[in-house]
């Protein structure tokens, strides 16, 4: 009898060693370091096609390397941990490794979009022009609606989330769907209002009613490199969704769809101070 | 301090945390923010008043929908540090 159990334990080890040893992540690291180390020495050699060959060589084993980690990692759930070992209940200190990744990546999209956001405010502080009064160009109300079509969607992505952490299914789906649904409708007024503002003279280099051209370049770098988050936020939700459909969630193994929650509530976040700013200051 | 850290662990797993009510308070305040720049005071004064109500409203979705008010509070330093380095930036870039 305790021949099986210490056979079972065994077996359990090998299993943990097993899911700790991978190949990918060295493989993404030669990738990154065959890349950037050519990228340096890729214009001392002779010939157009030996540089781009070895520079895209580097970045192809990078990708491969990140994406059959990607596809690895998304397989099965994961029990690693951040963190103190927990204290006691009243105080947890452990957090999973996925989230305090997640939370890296949000840290450093904090500093792009502050970099955006900052850069264009430094410009129109040093613009002579007169900056139009709010409403003047852009259309506020229907902008509003769309703030609230963000906030709406958030409210039904944590619902998601709350639905799984209690195993049901069906409200899982039902959100999940209702969020996709939202995206695509925020990015699509997004879309009418670019071609509206388009044709009303408001391009990335000119901008309509005597207002700075530089007015037209803030606008489209801010609210288009959030309009990008918002688009690949809807792609990975489009898969999050697919798998929720497929019963890929449980009570157990959800974290994907708190994940995927952290990243579009980011998003709405950025959309908060970005309404403010761009449209109605 | 004892018992509001074990409400907090229990408000983490078990009870209903408040989704709708604060979704509901997001929406007024966006109210607020659309007619705001109408207000018959100072441009400095709604200015203030509209970055002070987005900010509220970037912090009930960070705390409540990103759950930063049910995690570690180690977590959040991620996000606070990186903001010391963007008020530094935002020095820089208005000087």
């Amino acid at each position: 009898m305790a021949q099986v159990e210490a056979k079972a334990e065994a077996g359990h080890e090998a299993e943990a060693e097993r899911v700790h040893w991978s190949r990918w992540p060295p493989m993404a690291a030669l990738g990154v370091g065959v890349f950037f180390g050519l990228l340096a020495l890729a214009f001392s050699f002779q010939g157009l096609l030996l540089r781009v060959g070895i520079v895209a060589g580097g970045l192809a084993l990078f990708l491969a390397g990140a994406l059959g980690w990607l596809r690895e990692d998304i397989r099965r759930p994961s029990r690693a941990v951040f963190g103190a070992s927990e204290v006691s209940q009243a105080h947890p200190q452990r957090v999973s490794v996925r989230k305090v990744g997640m939370w890296f990546f949000l840290a450093s999209e904090i500093a792009f979009f502050s970099g955006i956001i900052g850069t264009s405010f430094a410009l129109r502080t040093r613009t002579a022009a007169p900056w139009p009064h709010p409403g003047v160009i852009l259309n506020v109300p229907l902008t509003g609606l769309n703030t609230f079509i963000l906030i709406v969607s958030s409210l039904t992505m944590v619902e998601a989330l709350a639905a799984i952490e209690k195993g049901d299914q069906r409200r899982l789906r039902i959100f999940l769907l209702a969020t996709l649904l939202l995206g695509c409708t925020f990015v699509s007024i997004q879309a009418f209002e670019y071609n509206k503002l388009f044709h009303e003279g408001l391009t990335p280099t000119a901008a309509p009613l005597g207002a700075p051209a530089v007015y037209g370049t803030t606008f489209y770098i801010q609210t288009g490199f959030h309009g990008a988050h918002v688009s690949g936020g809807i792609v990975a939700m489009a898969y999050v969704t697919l798998r929720a459909f497929r019963g890929g969630f449980s009570k157990e193994n959800h974290e994907a769809v708190e994940l995927m929650g952290l990243y579009w509530h980011f998003v709405d976040v950025v959309w908060i101070f970005l309404f403010t700013i761009v449209y109605l200051i | 301090m004892e018992t509001t850290a074990a409400a907090k662990a229990e408000a983490g797993h078990g009870a209903r945390r408040p989704y709708v009510p604060v979704a509901v308070a997001l929406a007024m305040l966006t109210v607020v923010e659309v007619l705001s720049p109408g207000l018959p005071a100072a441009r400095n004064i709604v200015v203030a008043v509209l970055l002070a109500l987005a900010t509220s409203k970037a912090s009930l979705v960070v705390l409540y929908y990103m759950h930063l008010r049910y995690e570690p509070r180690w977590l959040s330093y991620l996000p606070l540090g990186v903001m010391v380095l963007v008020l530094f930036l935002v020095l820089a870039l208005s000087v």
